[in-house]
């Protein structure tokens, strides 16, 4: 089948994002050599975000809403599937998307010039990961989705290591590199043996070919499936494939460590639910056992480790694996679901909603952090954090509620999120997930409120005072008002992620 | 013709030298070039299963695969110069400012 002009229309976000970028590295080459204003390109970034957000709300008007089927994009010649799909899972992941890497360019464009990073072509690559990562939840062929993948990857290996003569920075990239480059040669491997087995790349191919597979066959995809989850594992940061994650998001400059912790987590996940829905579609594989184990692993591992940090940068990056462990629970739900009766609107519509109140509450979170970071100073222990209450409430206020939200209190968007995933585990009868999780939630309620505690109960006469940056406040604004308003009224969200959900089907 | 079970019996094997490579070598350029060899392992079974199922689309992947090794190197050799300009060293044992 040709191309379409209908194909360009549907991809068009992802499109508008890599133009944007290319855009952004002229135009920063055509600024000359050394440190240069990085406001003009911190615009030009904005507006290419906002571009692809317009065309993500045209998209949802047409097949987000379910009132047109989904389109499959760009079907090569030769019998082969489509590379990507257009359908409301896609548009939500899309603005969750969007969120995280706006909400990351508001809160660098302050950090980056206050230590000394002056490098236009960091706004370049944020846009470049985040058509990555669309394209990572659109992906319908399993190429198509380690392509995609590597795009966001690479990406990121360069933000990581940004600063280039700070010895964490590099130590960073580097532990973030290895890791990634080994998971994706797992996950070549297991899509090789997944081809193998089932004699297609494509998801709904393996999704009907795995359903009557012989059993000679059926070995080679449970090694072929067992090496995609474990490099897919790897990325989301699940126990006990975690390791490299802290030191990662510990090394890496602030903003970045809140793009991964945010934009890359809903990636990985939106493709790790459709790839497990497809790869797991019927029961020859005891898929549910395996991902039960590592979300338990996860939730304990995460919260244990983040109990003991004494850097809120690495205590968040903990806390980032446990929530990867909530996640996974709604992914163990979905997946239970799509056994019995092949449907995929049980969890998959939580983990959405989920990922959105994750992102928002995360990055306000993180803004708090880069307020307050200075050049060869950083103020990243928890107890730099001491008597801010007293000294800047407005801001203290704003950190409570993301700290708060991120442990799961009423009535804030971490609470409805957690709700809406241990919901879906109850029903599809996985009841010990949920208790799990819960109790595990209140091993988090220590370590986010021992911030709280000493931002209010502990006078200091000296401390840290943030730089004002008007592009940070607004991040902190807008992220504050997203937990607030999802936590009281999660209503009209809820179910555009439930809409989003149905679409999905193939 | 040799059979599918001695192609992809190699790649196995080469998968499972370049995995034992990454996890047991100290020098940070073998084990990139580990990495590589996993990543060649893959092309070999893809092309292995290709050969099988006769889906010219699967011959194509190993092109991308080829592709991504040469971006993922372009940018790992960056990282590790870097490193090495900061702290002249390419042992992975000595990257160890970050603990917990």
């Amino acid at each position: 089948m040709p191309i379409s002009p209908q194909d360009f229309w549907c991809s068009s976000p992802i499109l508008i994002l890599c133009g944007f970028g290319t855009l952004l590295l002229i135009v920063d080459a055509r600024c000359g050599k050394g440190p240069r204003d990085l406001l003009p390109i911190a615009g030009l970034s904005l507006f290419g975000l906002l571009a692809a957000g317009a065309a993500v709300l045209l998209l949802w008007g047409e097949f987000g809403s379910g009132g047109v089927a989904p389109v499959e994009c760009f079907t090569p010649m030769g019998g082969m599937g489509a590379a990507i799909r257009c359908d409301g899972y896609v548009l939500v992941f899309d603005a969750v998307f969007l969120l995280a890497a706006g909400l990351t360019c508001l809160i660098s464009l302050g950090y980056l010039e206050r230590m000394d990073l002056r490098f236009g072509e960091f706004f370049a690559l944020i846009l470049f990961a985040t058509a990555g990562m669309m394209l990572m939840a659109s992906a319908m062929d399993l190429v198509v989705a380690l392509l995609s993948l590597e795009v966001m990857s690479i990406a990121l290996y360069i933000l990581c290591g940004l600063a280039r003569t700070d010895l964490r920075s590099n130590e960073s990239a580097l532990k973030y590199f290895i890791i990634g480059a080994f998971s994706s040669a797992v996950l070549v491997y297991g899509i090789a043996l997944v081809y193998g087995a089932t004699g297609s790349t494509a998801l709904p191919d393996i999704a009907r070919a795995a359903s009557r597979i012989d059993f000679a066959r059926g070995d080679l995809l449970l090694v072929g499936s067992a090496l995609i989850v474990t490099a897919l594992c790897f990325k989301i940061a699940a126990v006990p494939f975690h390791g490299w994650a802290p030191d990662a998001y510990e090394g890496a400059p602030t903003p970045v460590t809140a793009f991964m912790s945010t934009g890359v987590k809903a990636a990985a996940f939106a493709m790790f639910a459709r790839i497990a829905l497809s790869l797991f579609a019927s029961y020859t594989i005891p898929a549910t056992e395996v991902l039960w184990l590592i979300a338990m692993l996860t939730m304990i591992g995460g919260n244990l480790a983040a109990v003991v940090q004494t850097n809120v940068k690495r205590m968040l990056a903990y806390s980032s694996i446990a929530h990867a462990g909530y996640l996974l629970v709604g992914l163990v739900a979905a997946v239970d679901r799509r056994q019995t009766d092949g449907s995929v609107t049980v969890g998959t519509p939580d983990i959405a909603f989920y990922l959105i109140a994750y992102t928002l509450m995360t990055m306000g979170a993180f803004a708090v952090v880069v307020w307050f970071g200075r050049r060869r100073r950083e103020y990243l222990l928890i107890e730099d954090f001491a008597g801010i209450g007293f000294r800047h409430p407005f801001i203290a206020i704003a950190f409570s509620i993301f700290l708060l939200s991120l442990a799961g209190i009423p009535p804030t968007a971490g609470f409805m999120a957690k709700f809406g995933l241990f919901r879906s585990a109850v029903a599809t009868g996985h009841t010990d997930l949920a208790v799990i999780g819960v109790l595990t939630s209140v091993i988090s309620v220590y370590y986010y409120l021992r911030l709280v505690v000493l931002m209010y109960m502990r006078e200091t006469e000296t401390g840290i005072t943030p730089t004002y940056s008007p592009a940070t406040t607004l991040a902190i604004v807008v992220s504050g008002y997203g937990v607030l308003h999802l936590g009281l009224f999660p209503g009209s969200l809820w179910r555009l992620a439930e809409i989003g959900a149905q679409t999905l089907a193939w | 013709m040799i059979p599918l079970e001695h192609v992809i019996l190699l790649s196995a094997v080469l998968f499972g030298i370049g995995t034992v490579g990454v996890l047991i070598r100290r020098n940070l350029i073998a084990i990139f070039m580990s990495i590589e060899l996993m990543l060649n392992a893959g092309n070999l079974a893809f092309v292995g299963f290709a050969r099988q199922y006769a889906g010219d689309g699967a011959h194509a992947v190993v092109l991308f695969i080829v592709v991504l090794a040469a971006v993922e190197a372009a940018v790992g050799f960056a990282i590790v110069v870097a490193m090495f300009r900061n702290r002249g060293t390419v042992n992975a044992d000595e990257v160890n400012l970050m603990k917990g």
